[in-house]
């Protein structure tokens, strides 16, 4: 007789609809031994699926976006320093190679009235800082469609 | 449809945070952190290992994004990430994660007295309580399967095991379960 009743698999893949025969239906009708294990199997599952998902007591995402803002400011620190080192290399390059001539650029200001220099300095600045201003307002503009 | 749209969405995410947009991590981080928390907590009890076990895994989704092919859900690549993550440090530890035998013998040894402990809990607690004497592995799949309601695939995609292997062992984590249930309500 034992040797009859359904094994657990098959009453758990009844349960699961995994398994649909009508066998299975016509034995639990019969069995009490089979249905009291299946009403077993079915109080577990319902039940397991009561259960509230566990949380940590700490706020993963904060914890996860702190460590990864650590790991990634040491490399931004060292993506920012070898481009001021190459800006500085750049320029000292420029300043190298103009040693020779500055005193003939100094020379020809010389040569203008002081009204004159002032104006020269002053659309000098102007410029540069229109130039900046432009620079830094595409930046700005790259960034935000970038974060959308 | 849902997802083909899911994976239109991670797409989208991966892309920004790849393009240098790192804030958008979070967002990463909150959508998958339930489904991690389940395999990490499932598997370890150490509230200070499950925060080193987060922070690892996190840490290597980022460092790895790059390789993210969208062949499954990026939920299912960062579940695997944190199983495989979770499962060698137990390794390291010589846990084994699929033996019940040392289970059931503590099973009702640790309770004084199991009436009144069993009039006092309520069923889900009782279950609750059934599933944490569980192997790791064992809690994890039940966790999973019927919590998470991944399908097998799923989580033979996380797991790297056979479907028919967690097939087989979510068999005998419920039989487990239903027996010493079982034993618990006829001791009273």
């Amino acid at each position: 007789m034992n040797n009859s009743h359904l094994t657990d698999e098959i009453l758990q893949d009844y349960l699961l609809r995994e398994t649909k025969d009508n066998w299975i239906k016509k034995h639990l009708e019969k069995c009490s031994s089979c249905s009291e294990r299946l009403e077993e199997y079915q109080n577990i599952i319902e039940n397991v699926e009561k259960i509230k998902p566990e949380t940590f007591p700490f706020d993963v995402t904060a914890l996860i976006m702190e460590k990864i803002n650590e790991v990634e400011t040491p490399k931004e620190k060292n993506i920012s320093l070898v481009l001021y080192l190459s800006l500085c290399v750049f320029l000292s390059i420029i300043l190298f190679l103009l040693y020779p001539h500055l005193k003939t650029i100094f020379n020809q200001f010389k040569s203008f009235s002081v009204m004159s220099n002032v104006f020269i300095l002053i659309s000098a600045i102007g410029i540069a800082i229109f130039l900046l201003n432009d620079l830094f307002r595409q930046y700005k503009q790259k960034e935000i469609l970038l974060s959308k | 449809m849902s997802n083909e749209s899911n994976h239109f969405s991670d797409k989208d995410i991966v892309t920004k945070i790849l393009n240098g947009n790192i804030q958008e991590f979070a967002v990463v981080v909150k959508k998958t952190e339930r489904l991690v928390t389940q395999i990490v907590r499932k598997m370890t009890t150490n509230e200070d290992t499950q925060k080193d076990l987060v922070q690892d895994i996190y840490l290597k989704v980022y460092q790895n994004l790059s390789s993210f092919q969208f062949k499954s859900k990026l939920s299912t690549w960062i579940a695997n990430i944190a199983y495989n993550t979770t499962i060698n440090f137990l390794q390291k530890k010589k846990i084994i994660i699929t033996e019940i035998e040392k289970t059931m013998e503590t099973n009702f040894a640790m309770n004084e007295n199991p009436e009144l402990e069993t009039i006092r809990m309520e069923t889900i607690e009782i279950l609750t309580k059934e599933i944490d004497k569980l192997p790791p592995l064992y809690k994890t799949l039940i966790t999973l399967y019927h919590l998470e309601e991944l399908s097998n695939k799923e989580i033979s995609e996380i797991t790297n095991l056979p479907e028919g292997t967690i097939k087989s062992y979510l068999y005998r984590a419920r039989k487990i379960l239903k027996d010493n249930i079982h034993q618990q309500y006829k001791n009273i």
